[in-house]
């Protein structure tokens, strides 16, 4: 009895630390979803954690002030452009690196990482500059081509990790199968890489779904926007109208959450593995 | 099914020759083992006969195929990699069917010959697993019936039973071996184990530092080797040198070394002349100890140091002067340590070896008469 005493304890000690966790993460997103769809009357006067009146009037009048459907399809655009071109790159890049032999390989490509201790808006200047001069400002191809570098030492790294682990052999046994190298490469190197390209992607996705510092410096005009930079120009132009706001930021996070339910398993084999043999 | 002819090849990695101007001709049919000790060049060798190393000169045939400069792919030739190489994302139907796949085989045709194939090899039960599923002898035979499938020209072997356990190794060999009997397709085998290289092969080729250095059916090398490395390499345990010197004695020689002294009759000394530094060599087999107080006959008086039972042998170390030799007999259990016994070369067995070059003077492997 006695010895079981400290380990209900704990255990009740790691719940309660587990529930503070869960609210603290959960709480500000549950809080934007509530507010997205209670009366904009409301929202000042009363604190409620259920919508008293369940509406879609901000998201109706999100869709009727803004230009929404734009922003939100430039998201996408760049995003899923961001999510191609970073995954075509670093496949090819990891695997020309994984194949190569040169003197402080690691190195090198633990030096692409540095480009993580940057804070983005020091970046996305001088990139900027660079587009003015060969005429891409304020276009959604700048903004790809921002996030891709990005989003690219990370991604190279993490493939590295793993195209290390396939053997040489298996490519070698396709191709004495009948396959010529390149696509020996396709039917039997990629898909041993495929909870890696997984997690590229998603990486790639969420780091331009929710990038600002750049969309905020590379696009000025109205139609180039994309959802972060969107939304923020209703603060206040519109005063601040924290229901349609809320309902702005709800379908902002839908597409992610969608994404994580179905591919966290992924993502999370694919962090695990790219960290481990990195 | 082809012959396969490798005519002068030479493969180098930069400066580094690894494969030296080696030339052979394996029939059509025939299992030929490449034997060496590690780093010698069959592995190379090897894979530039499957295309997955280029030649840096010479030329390779398969059947009146001029393959030099072929892709793997257009060689038909099949390969069993050492650690496997299985494709871990499909399963064992599916490793088996890649490569008739790629070759635009219709479905039926697919599925009755990987049915073949898994049911030849004792896998048939094991078609839907992953590889990951599987014990190191089950993932053999899938690698094996990835090549067996595919009904090749030629299969080619990379130390495939290196990561097998003892006992499944001498079985799997044996299965090989009535395999390729069964099918009759040309084989290369690469193996750095001599016995594996003997039970296996039709013919074996021995090599050195990326040179040939023997080919031969694996008795014929055993009988006689072309040089002291090939004596030393093939045989086990592995065959005794001494260095000696050749003297006149009568009509005949004698051989001097530490210890003992040999006459040669002329019979067993022809081709031979005084005077010459040489290694005598003598497998452990070919010694012969005599019963206690026999005069007639002795070549050797030794005091053994060590008894080693094996079970129906007995290999015994006896040392007499600066020479040791390992002597293996019938299974003998009157003999201890610190015993002198007396020896001769049994039914006149002996090899002599330039000690200079290495090359073989005289190779006396079968009984004389
Ligand atoms: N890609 C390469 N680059 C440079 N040197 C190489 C390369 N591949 C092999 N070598 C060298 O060539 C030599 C022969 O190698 P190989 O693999 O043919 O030997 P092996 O006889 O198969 O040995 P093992 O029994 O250990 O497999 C070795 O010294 C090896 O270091
Ligand atoms: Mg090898």
């Amino acid at each position: 009895m006695r010895a079981n005493f400290p380990k209900l304890g704990s255990k009740l000690g790691y719940g309660a630390l587990l529930a503070l966790t869960v609210i603290y993460s959960v709480f500000p997103i549950y809080w934007m979803i509530n507010t997205s769809f209670r009366e904009p009357s409301t929202i000042y006067t009363a604190i409620e954690f259920f919508p008293s009146a369940f509406t879609w009037e901000n998201f109706s009048t999100l869709l009727e002030l803004t230009d929404y459907p734009t922003w939100f399809a430039n998201s996408v655009i760049v995003a899923l452009g961001t999510v191609a071109v970073t995954i075509v790159l670093s496949v090819l890049i990891a695997y020309a690196v994984t194949r190569l032999q040169f003197r402080g390989k690691t190195l090198v490509i633990g030096t692409m990482l540095y480009a993580y201790m940057f804070p983005p808006l020091l970046l996305a200047i001088p990139l900027a500059t660079l587009f003015v001069r060969i005429g891409l400002s304020d276009t959604l191809l700048s903004l790809v081509i921002s996030h891709t570098t990005l989003a690219l030492p990370l991604g190279v790294w993490l493939l590295w990790g793993f195209f290390k682990q396939i053997p040489h052999d298996v490519e070698e046994a396709a191709m004495v199968d009948g396959c010529s190298r390149l696509r020996a490469f396709v039917l039997v190197v990629l898909p041993l890489t495929l909870p890696g390209i997984v997690t590229v992607a998603i990486f790639a996705f969420l780091l331009s779904w929710t990038d600002y510092v750049f969309a905020l410096v590379m696009v000025s005009s109205d139609v180039n926007k994309t959802l972060p930079v969107g939304l923020d120009t209703m603060v206040g132009l519109y005063e601040l109208r924290w229901g349609e706001l809320m309902a702005g930021s709800t379908l902002i996070a839908l597409p992610l959450f969608v994404m994580f339910t179905f591919l966290s398993r992924f993502f999370i084999r694919g962090l695990a593995a790219g960290a481990v043999k990195g | 099914m082809a012959s396969i002819e490798i005519r002068n090849v030479t493969k180098k990695f930069g400066d580094l020759t690894v494969v030296d101007d080696v030339s052979m001709s394996i029939d059509d049919g025939e299992l030929m083992v490449f034997v060496g000790p590690s780093g010698c060049g069959k592995s190379t060798t090897l894979r530039m006969v499957a295309g997955l190393e280029t030649t840096t000169a010479g030329t390779i045939m398969i059947g009146d195929r001029d393959v030099t400069r072929l892709d793997p792919k257009d060689r038909n030739i099949a390969m069993v990699f050492q650690n496997y190489a299985l494709y871990a994302h499909k399963s064992v139907y599916g490793n088996l069917a890649f490569g008739l796949r790629m070759r635009g085989a219709s479905k039926a045709e697919i599925d009755k010959r990987v049915r073949e194939a898994a049911a030849t090899l004792g896998i048939d039960d094991l078609l839907e697993r992953r590889p990951k599923q599987l014990s190191g002898g089950q993932r053999q035979r899938v690698a094996l019936g990835r090549a067996l499938v595919r009904d090749p020209d030629a299969f080619l072997l990379d130390e495939p039973l290196s990561n097998l356990d003892a006992k499944l190794r001498v079985r799997m060999r044996e299965e090989i071996g009535s395999l390729h009997s069964r099918i009759g397709t040309s084989m290369i085998y690469v193996t750095h184990d001599q016995v594996e290289a003997m039970t296996l092969g039709n013919r074996i080729a021995v090599m050195k530092d990326g040179r040939l250095q023997q080919v031969g059916a694996p008795l014929e090398v055993y009988d006689n080797p072309a040089n002291q490395f090939v004596a030393s390499f093939i045989g086990s345990p592995e065959m005794n040198q001494v260095d000696a010197r050749l003297e006149a004695a009568g009509s005949g020689l004698r051989l001097m070394g530490d210890g003992f002294a040999i006459d040669l009759s002329t019979a067993r000394s022809a081709g031979l002349s005084a005077g010459a530094d040489v290694v005598l060599g003598l497998r452990p087999e070919h010694l012969e100890v005599l019963p206690d107080g026999a005069e007639d006959g002795v070549e050797f008086r030794m005091r053994v140091d060590l008894v080693e039972p094996m079970g129906a042998q007995t290999l015994l170390l006896c040392r007499e002067g600066g020479t040791s030799l390992r002597v293996l007999i019938s299974r003998n259990d009157g003999i201890s340590r610190g015993d002198r016994v007396a020896m001769r070369l049994g039914d006149g067995r002996y090899h002599l070896f330039d000690a200079a070059s290495g090359t073989t003077l005289k190779s006396i492997g079968t009984k004389v008469i």
